[in-house]
């Protein structure tokens, strides 16, 4: 049984996340502000902490800063500052991930969990042939299967296929027709075919966990997609 | 500080006085630098060098040169006299042989034509006048008119051995032998002129009687007038140099004996040494006088203790050749010992005894004075106030001055002109200076006043407020003004242009001077109009920026005129008005977007737990259908409240300009279908079937990818809302030139509205409206407005078209280069 951290000086918010996550076998501590949380987290084997930013005595940004001299565990920030700007900041000072308030609680668990998971089983998988991966990601090219944080995922053929191009040639942007191209070994004629956007709109929905917001498989809008090739965060 | 005008007005006082000595030092140092003397032939200007100052009078140059031009005029008094004197007086019948005088200079041929007359003859014939008649000769009447001989003048001795020209030769006695001969040719006829006879030679004879023909008549006529002529000119000037060098009148003493075949005569000014000379050491004579010149060129003898040099006094009488032979004598002296006479060389002392001793103080001290008379100048200049404020006229005030100081100035040309002397003698008269230190006087206390006039009037600036000049312009101006600045336009401008019309041709009348004046002033007037122009589109050029966006665009009011600078300031206060405004209202929506922030994260707190409470509800098992229904609200509320709070940010944030625009060249076809792919299944489940079409593979356009993806997504959101079910949705990508030629892709995406469109395109882009004024339909109401601002952020276009049901919406981009 995993410990998670909830810091948020709402109670019911507090309180809410504790249902949604007791409800998938985790213990939580709650704190209310960032001092309280600090020591939790030094007294207890805490294995994830959700904190809000904004909080009375310690905010959630100086308490993380604190907690990186200590511990390397998950953090996910949960805040009504939505700006980009502020998950950038956010993500710098050390959180692995950024929520927006109102969040849906099923994201958060997803969160959550994919966070615990790449913590805890990221390194156990060995490198072998033919197998690519990035970030929480793998392609195993032997078995035809996919992986994110070490959930098997269900892909067709061709999302396999675009998936697989993409994860290979990780970091660089193809536009559809490129992709279109290399999939079908068809160098054939421009076509104003959105087939492959629509796919991979289904892979990003498979593999991400919030599809708007994507981790590994970035649109480069006007340009095309690519796989985010270093680690998020 | 200098204290009250009374001081002022002893200050200037000083100034009057040290003008006057400046004036007075000036001209005494300047008649001191160059004296006129009257010497024997008018007046001559010397030179005081400076190099005489510690010089007595008799070593300076100014002695020297003074001896040097006596010295010149004395040698040619005796040339005079050897024409015209025997035995030292003055010899009436003393014979001329015209030819040899007329060729005194040259050398004459041993056989020569020549007549001899006595000098009375020659002068009395040269006073009344030579007379010629012009007569008709047959060559009868030639010949019994002319000798028929020709009677020849032989030289016995007509070397030039001894220093003896032709001329002086000619005067020995018995070295002349007459003799005639008979004419080698028949004169002609023809007409000829004929001197009249006046006079005849010592022998009694015509000058026809000499010759016998007609070159020989006529050379011998002109011989005779010019001998008379020349010794007319002689005799007058001999009358005058004689007196001039009397022993009474000059202080130079000559004595001159030259030896002609044996027989001497002597020249001289002193009585005493007139006659016999014997027993008299002449030389000695001479010495005893001061200063002397003892000069024999046959023995080749030059004493003197003056500065003049044997060479000079040499070449004064080589000029007069004709009359020194080789054998000659001259002792000249000055009285240096008592200057006697008042003549030249007295003069000349007494200015050199005047000038030279004072001239470099006197130099130094106007000097000093001038530095002071400018100090004070500028003393006086810079202090405030000089003469206490006389309200008078500025131009009366300077005619004034003006008028005091012509009044020197007219005195000195009415005085030149009253006495008929040159300003030159006039300044050198002894009371000069004097009357200069006077005038000087008077024209400071003209200039002064002139000066501090302006200088007051300057300071208290009234130089231009208290002129005629201005009150004559003004006015000018006002009777222009008040005939034209209340009347119309047609008087404003018309009258003006017929008044300038009329000026031109009344011109054009007058003849050529009247068209130059006319062509001057029209080239004036097209200045003047091509000015106001420029003026004016200046400030059109700064209306159109304004216009156009740039508030902060200023006319440059110095660089205007007259009534433009008032239309520019208006333009330039509009301009700051819009500024200004512009300015609060961009703080404004500024203000608002951070409240708008602030509240939605005010919000978004209380909203997470109502958002989560309301899952948790539903996650719960409820028999009652009631609340079932209820908490669906609830939900669909609570997400339509989620959505609503993050449009408003995004909106607000764009609306005020809080966004960041990161331009870049991205495809625009790519994007579309980037986009379609994306809401793939949102169109299925509206049950619409999007239909792209683009002209073009590859479209590049410069725009901000992330913002344009978001108004793609709120247009295709919008379509999916609120489009007809069942309906297709076009989507048209193609590329088109714009009003000003820039080449352009637009993208326009049309559907057909589920819904009556009861507003206009314009409206719809507002914030919180929708198609449908009940507001049922999900959506915040500024999917719209975000598109359009986001549009218009990164520089493109965004229209809506609105037919009926159909709705279209049109977005345009540059084309990347």
């Amino acid at each position: 049984m995993e410990n998670i951290l909830v810091c948020d000086d709402d109670k019911e918010i507090v309180d809410a996340i504790e249902i949604y996550l007791s409800q998938e076998d985790f213990r939580i501590y709650k704190a209310y502000d960032g001092i309280e949380a600090l020591e939790i987290i030094k007294s207890k084997k805490i294995s994830l902490a959700i904190v809000d930013i904004m909080m009375p005595r310690m905010d959630g940004m100086r308490m993380v800063m604190e907690l990186r001299k200590f511990s390397s565990i998950p953090v996910v920030f949960l805040s009504a500052k939505s700006e980009d700007s502020d998950k950038i900041l956010g993500l710098n000072i050390g959180a692995d991930d950024y929520v927006t308030k109102p969040f849906n609680p099923l994201e958060l668990v997803a969160r959550v969990k994919s966070n615990l998971r790449r913590y805890t089983t990221l390194g156990s998988m060995e490198d072998k042939e033919n197998i690519y991966k990035t970030g929480g990601l793998v392609i195993d090219d032997n078995s035809k299967e996919c992986f994110v944080d070490g959930e098997k995922i269900r892909l067709t053929p061709i999302e396999y296929n675009i998936l697989e191009f993409l994860v290979k040639n990780k970091g660089k942007v193809y536009s559809i027709n490129q992709i279109y191209q290399s999939i079908w070994q068809d160098s054939g004629s421009f076509t104003a075919d959105n087939t492959i956007a629509v796919h991979i709109r289904h892979i990003r929905e498979k593999i991400e966990i919030n599809p708007r917001d994507p981790r590994y498989l970035k649109v480069v809008w006007g340009v095309g997609y690519k796989i985010e090739d270093e680690e998020p965060c | 500080m200098l204290k009250k005008p009374i001081n002022f007005k002893i200050l200037i006082l000083v100034q009057h006085v040290l003008a006057a000595f400046v004036a007075f030092a000036l001209v005494f140092v300047f008649a001191g630098t160059s004296i006129i003397i009257s010497g024997a032939k008018g007046d001559y200007s010397y030179t005081l060098y400076e190099s005489d100052r510690n010089r007595a009078y008799e070593d300076s140059y100014l002695f020297n040169n003074i001896l040097g031009n006596n010295l010149a005029d004395v040698i040619r008094l005796i040339a005079i006299r050897s024409q015209l004197e025997t035995a030292g007086e003055y010899d009436s019948e003393k014979t001329i042989d015209v030819t040899a005088y007329v060729n005194r200079g040259t050398t004459l041929p041993g056989d020569y034509v020549t007549a001899v007359y006595t000098v009375a003859d020659l002068l009395k014939w040269a006073q009344s006048g030579f007379t010629y008649e012009t007569r008709n000769f047959t060559e009868e009447e030639s010949r019994s008119f002319l000798s028929e001989r020709t009677t020849y003048t032989h030289l016995k001795n007509n070397l030039m051995s001894g220093g003896m020209n032709s001329y002086l030769s000619s005067g020995l006695s018995d070295n002349s032998v007459a003799f005639t001969v008979s004419g080698n040719s028949i004169p002609s006829g023809g007409t000829h002129n004929i001197l009249v006879s006046r006079y005849q030679t010592t022998d009694g004879r015509n000058i026809e009687d000499l010759v016998s023909n007609w070159e020989e008549y006529s050379l011998l006529c002109s011989n005779v007038e010019e001998a008379a002529k020349t010794l007319l000119y002689n005799f007058e000037e001999y009358g005058k140099l004689l007196s001039y060098y009397g022993y009474q009148s000059s202080n130079l003493r000559y004595y001159i004996s030259r030896t002609i075949n044996g027989s001497t005569s002597v020249y001289t000014n002193i009585s005493e040494l007139s006659g016999e000379t014997t027993g008299i050491d002449i030389k000695s004579v001479f010495e005893a006088y001061g200063r002397y010149i003892y000069y024999c060129p046959y023995e080749l003898k030059y004493e003197t203790n003056t500065l003049i040099k044997e060479n000079v006094v040499r070449s004064f009488l080589k000029t007069y050749s004709y009359a020194y032979p080789d054998q000659i004598k001259v002792y000249v002296a000055v009285d240096t010992i008592g200057y006697p006479c008042s003549d030249d060389f007295y003069q000349g002392k007494s200015s050199f005894t005047k000038y030279m001793p004072y001239r470099t103080q006197i130099l130094i001290l106007c000097f000093v004075a001038a530095f002071i008379y400018i100090l004070l100048f500028i003393i006086t200049l810079k202090s405030p106030l000089v003469v206490s404020g006389s309200s008078i006229k500025t131009e009366i005030a300077c005619l004034k001055n003006i008028i005091i100081m012509a009044v020197p100035l007219g005195a000195f040309v009415m005085a030149s002109v009253l006495t008929q002397m040159s300003y030159m003698k006039m300044i050198r008269l002894e009371n000069f200076p004097v009357y200069a230190a006077l005038g000087a006087f008077v024209f400071n206390v003209g200039f002064l006043g002139l000066i501090y006039g302006i200088a007051d009037k300057v300071k208290e600036k009234s130089l231009w407020k208290d002129s005629i000049l201005r009150m004559l312009i003004i006015g000018a101006k006002n009777l222009i003004l008040t005939t034209t600045d209340n009347g119309n336009v047609i008087i404003r401008t018309w009258i003006p242009y017929i008044f300038f019309v009329v000026i031109n041709l009344c011109l054009f009348k007058i003849g050529l001077a009247g068209i130059v004046i006319a062509a001057f002033l029209d080239i004036l007037i097209g200045i003047y109009l091509y000015r106001q122009n420029l003026d004016r589109d200046s400030i059109i050029k700064v209306i159109e920026r304004i216009k156009n966006g740039d508030v902060k665009s200023k006319v440059d009011v110095s660089s205007l005129h007259s009534d433009n600078i008032a239309l520019a300031e208006a333009v330039n206060s509009i301009g700051e008005g819009i500024e200004k405004a512009v300015d609060t209202s961009m703080k404004d929506e500024k203000l608002k977007a951070d409240l708008i922030t602030n509240v939605s994260h005010d919000i978004k707190t209380p909203l997470t737990s109502i958002i989560n409470y309301v899952d948790l509800i539903k996650r719960e098992d409820i028999g009652n259908e009631r609340v079932i229904e209820y908490v669906n609200i609830l939900d669909q509320k609570s997400q339509k409240l989620k959505k609503l709070t993050e449009d408003l940010v995004e909106a607000s944030k764009i609306s005020s300009g809080n966004i960041s625009i990161e331009l870049s060249k991205i495809d625009f076809v790519e994007l579309i279908n980037q986009t379609i792919g994306e809401f793939f299944e949102k169109f299925e489940k509206s049950g619409l079937t999007p239909i792209f079409k683009a002209n073009e593979k590859n479209i590049s356009i410069v725009a901000d990818a992330r913002h344009l993806w978001r108004v793609l997504e709120n247009l295709f959101n919008n379509t999916c809302k609120y489009a007809f079910p069942g309906t297709r949705v076009y989507l048209e990508m193609y590329t088109a030139e714009d009003k000003e030629g820039k080449k352009k892709a637009f993208f326009s995406i049309k559907n057909i509205s589920a819904k009556e469109l009861n507003v206009s395109a314009e409206e719809l882009t507002k914030k919180f409206i929708r198609g449908d004024e009940s507001r049922t339909t999900e959506g915040s109401g500024l999917g719209l407005s975000i598109a359009k601002n986001l549009t218009i952020a990164q520089g493109g276009t965004f229209d809506i078209r609105l037919d009926g049901d159909l709705f279209k919406v049109i977005i345009g981009f540059d084309i990347a280069e």
